[in-house]
C-alpha cells in the first residue's frame, strides 16, 4: 500500500489514514511510534480500528460488484477508486490486487446474509434447517473448490481462494433479496421467470468475478478445469436460492 | 511447479492403496538387466525405489509397464509398482542414485522399518540432495493414514489438462466398445510420457455433475407428471410454469381443483438419493472390487485409481440421458437408461476383463467378478429408473 508518508516513522508504521491527523505530533512521539511501530495502532480510537476493516470489506465488495463492466476504462471509475487499488491499467488487475489481502469477515457477512434471507421464507419448522444448509453449502463448497484448485497445481493459498469465493456470493445475496421481494408480490407465473432471470444474471456475475481471480493462479491449460467447479458451486447456490 | 511433490517413492505395503503390482512386470526384460545388480541390492534393504532409473530407460524405449520397485524384506508381496512417478522426478539429480546405492550398502544391516514418522535411514543422505521437498516414506500404519490425509498424495491424480479430460470423455462416447482401448490408449495404466495415467478429477466432477443433474431432472420429471396429471385428471388448471424448481407453483386455477392438490412440493430427497447412489457406484463399488481382486483373490490387475477412474468415466453416458429423461413417457426413460447402461457396462467390462484374465489366478476367478460388475450396473440402472424417473399411474 503506497501511502504518502506524513513525516516521521516508516511507511509501514502508518496504516491508512490513521496517522494523518497526527502530522504535527512532536518528534518524540514520532520516534516512539517508530520504535513501537507494530503497536502504534493502540492509540487510535476504536472506531478507527473498526472502520479500517469495514472499509476493507466494503472496497472488496465494490470490486466484486464491478467486474461486469469491461468496456468502461479506468477513467470511468474515477469516483470508485479505493485506497487499496492504485491499479491504472486493467480492471481485472484491479480485482486481483484488491482481493489479494484476504479476509474472512466479508465472506462471513455475505454468507450469513444469504442464509438469513433464505431462512426467512422457509416453512416455520424448517428455518434453522434451511439456514444450516445454506451456511454449510457455502463454506463446504468453497473449501471443495479451493482444494480442487490446489490439487490442479494452482498456487493460490487456501484462505485466499475461500475469501474470493465468499465475496463472490455477494451478487447471489443481492439476487436473493430481489427474489424474496418477487415472491411476496402476487405476480404469478411472471415472478418465476423473473426470478430465474435475476438469478442467472447474478450467477454470471459471481462466476465472472471469481474465475478472473482464480484463473490467474492456474496454468492456462488447466484453467477450464479450475473454473468449472466455480461455475458448479454458484449454480448450486443459485438453485438453492430458487428452491428456498 | 505444478506438482510440487512426489509421493510415489514409497514402496510400503498398504501405504498407498492406489498402487498395486503391475501385471506386466517382466523379470527378463532387457531394460532391467542393466540395473539388476543395483536393484537386487536395493530390493533387499532400501525402501526407496529409484524410479528415475527406470524412467530414463523408459524414455528411451516405448513406455511399457515393466519396471520394478524394490521389495521390502518385511513383506512377501511382490509389489512391483505400476505407478509412474510424476513430474517432479525431473528435479531429482543423478547423484541420488549413486548415493542411495552407497547408503544402501552401508546400511545393509538395517532392515527394521523406521520409527513412526521419522524417515527411514536410507532417506537421510538422499534428502539433503533433493532439490525439493520429498515426502517421508511412511512405514507404519499411522503414517500411512496421515499420508492419505495429506493433500500432496493426491496431486499426481490431478496432473491433467483440460484437453486430456475432453479426450477421455470423447473416448468414452466414441470408443467404449473397443477392448482395452480406454485403459491402454487413452488413459494409460501408469503415468508415462505420453499417457497421463488414471486421474481422479474426471470421476469426481462427473459424479458431482450427475448428482446435481439427477436432483434437478428428477424434480422436473415429477413436476411435469404432476401438472399433466392435473390437466388430465381433475380440473383445468392453467398452471403453465416452465420452471419446475420452485417451491410452490403459482397456479391460476379456473376450475374446482383444490389448492392443496395444485401444490407441487419440491423433493430434496432426490438430490440426497442421487448423492448416495452415485457416490456408492463410483467410489465404494470400485474400492470393493479392488479389495476383492487384489487382496482376497490375489489378482494383481488394476490399481485402485484405475478402477475409480473407469467407473467415474463410465457415468458419462448417463449425463445426457438424465437430462433427456425429463420427457414424461415411461418408455423413453426405459430405453434411454438402458442404452446408457449398456454403453457404461461395455466400457468397464472391456477394459477390465483382459487384465483380470491375464494371469493364471484370474482364469478361474475373474468370471464371477465380471458377472458382479454386470450385475452392479444392472442394479444401478434399476435404481436410477425407479428412484428418479418413475411414477405409478
Amino acid at each position: 500500500m503506497m501511502q504518502p508518508n506524513n513525516g516521521g516513522g516508516p511507511q509501514w508504521a502508518n496504516p491508512q489514514g490513521t496517522q494523518q491527523q497526527h502530522a504535527t505530533a512532536v518528534s518524540l512521539a514520532q520516534q516512539e511510534d517508530a520504535f513501537f511501530a507494530p503497536l502504534s495502532t493502540l492509540d487510535e480510537p476504536v472506531r478507527e480500528t473498526i472502520m479500517r476493516d469495514v472499509r476493507s470489506v466494503a472496497s472488496k465488495l465494490k470490486v466484486v460488484l464491478l467486474p461486469m463492466d469491461r468496456t468502461i476504462p479506468y477513467g470511468g471509475y474515477a469516483g470508485v477508486s479505493q485506497t487499496e487499488n492504485i491499479e491504472l491499467t486493467d480492471r481485472d488487475k484491479q480485482i486481483i490486487e484488491s482481493l489479494r489481502d484476504w479476509d474472512l469477515w466479508g465472506p462471513l457477512i455475505v454468507c450469513l446474509g444469504l442464509a438469513v434471507l433464505l431462512s426467512f421464507n422457509a416453512p416455520v419448522g424448517q428455518a434453522s434447517l434451511v439456514f444450516a444448509t445454506v451456511f454449510c453449502a457455502v463454506w463446504l463448497g468453497a473449501a471443495v473448490v479451493t482444494i480442487n484448485t490446489q490439487l490442479l497445481g494452482g498456487t493460490i493459498s487456501f484462505f485466499q481462494s475461500v475469501c474470493v469465493l465468499g465475496y463472490g456470493v455477494f451478487p447471489m445475496t443481492m439476487a436473493a433479496v430481489v427474489v424474496l421481494l418477487f415472491k411476496m408480490l402476487p405476480l404469478g407465473v411472471f415472478s418465476v421467470l423473473v426470478e430465474v432471470a435475476v438469478l442467472f444474471v447474478a450467477f454470471l456475475w459471481s462466476t465472472r468475478a471469481s474465475s478472473v481471480f482464480i484463473g490467474q493462479y492456474i496454468v492456462a491449460s488447466r484453467r477450464v478445469l479450475a473454473v468449472f467447479p466455480v461455475l458448479f458451486f454458484y449454480t448450486f447456490l443459485a438453485w438453492l436460492v430458487l428452491l428456498f | 511447479m505444478m506438482n510440487s511433490t512426489n509421493d510415489n517413492n514409497g514402496e510400503d505395503f498398504g501405504a498407498n492403496p492406489f498402487r498395486s503390482v503391475d501385471v506386466f512386470y517382466d523379470e527378463s526384460d532387457a531394460q532391467n538387466q542393466q540395473q539388476s545388480q543395483h536393484q537386487q541390492q536395493q530390493q533387499q534393504q532400501s525402501s526407496i525405489p529409484d524410479p528415475f532409473q527406470q524412467q530414463q530407460q523408459q524414455s528411451l524405449s516405448q513406455p511399457t509397464n515393466s519396471f520394478s520397485y524394490p521389495m521390502m524384506t518385511t513383506n512377501n508381496n511382490n509389489n512391483s509398482n505400476g505407478m509412474m512417478p510424476s513430474g517432479p522426478m525431473d528435479n531429482i539429480n543423478m547423484n541420488n542414485n549413486m548415493n542411495m546405492n552407497m547408503a544402501s550398502t552401508q546400511q545393509f544391516q538395517q532392515q527394521q522399518p523406521a520409527g513412526l514418522m521419522a524417515p527411514p535411514p536410507q532417506l537421510q543422505p538422499m534428502a539433503q540432495q533433493q532439490h525439493q521437498h520429498q515426502q517421508q516414506q511412511p512405514t507404519s500404519w499411522w503414517g500411512n493414514i496421515l499420508m492419505c490425509l495429506n493433500l500432496d498424495s493426491y496431486k499426481m491424480y490431478f496432473d491433467i489438462d483440460a484437453d486430456d479430460i475432453v479426450t477421455r470423455i470423447r473416448a468414452v462416447i466414441l470408443h467404449f466398445y473397443k477392448p482395452e482401448h480406454f485403459r491402454n490408449n487413452v488413459v494409460g495404466p501408469v503415468k508415462t510420457a505420453e499417457l497421463k495415467g488414471p486421474d481422479l478429477y474426471g470421476p469426481f466432477w462427473i459424479t458431482m455433475t450427475l448428482i446435481f443433474i439427477l436432483g434437478v431432472t428428477a424434480n422436473f420429471h415429477a413436476f411435469i407428471h404432476h401438472t399433466t396429471s392435473i390437466h388430465t385428471g381433475g380440473g383445468s388448471s392453467s398452471s403453465s410454469n416452465s420452471n419446475g424448481g420452485g417451491n410452490t407453483t403459482t397456479t391460476t386455477t379456473t376450475s374446482t381443483t383444490t389448492a392443496a392438490e395444485d401444490e407441487f412440493d419440491y423433493d430434496i430427497n432426490h438430490l440426497l438419493n442421487a448423492a448416495y447412489i452415485c457416490c456408492g457406484f463410483v467410489f465404494v463399488l470400485p474400492t470393493t472390487l479392488w479389495i476383492t481382486t487384489q487382496c482376497c483373490m490375489s489378482m494383481k490387475a488394476l490399481t485402485l485409481a484405475e478402477w475409480v477412474c473407469l467407473y467415474g468415466y463410465s457415468l458419462v453416458p448417463f449425463l445426457p440421458v438424465a437430462v433427456l429423461c425429463i420427457i414424461p413417457f415411461a418408455i423413453v426413460s426405459w430405453v434411454l437408461l438402458a442404452v446408457a447402461t449398456a454403453v457404461s457396462v461395455l466400457l468397464v467390462v472391456r477394459n477390465v476383463a483382459h487384465p483380470l484374465l491375464a494371469n493364471d489366478v484370474g482364469q478361474a476367478k475373474a468370471p464371477p467378478v465380471i458377472l458382479i460388475i454386470l450385475g452392479a450396473h444392472v442394479v444401478f440402472f434399476l435404481f436410477l429408473k425407479f428412484a428418479f424417473f418413475h411414477h405409478s399411474g
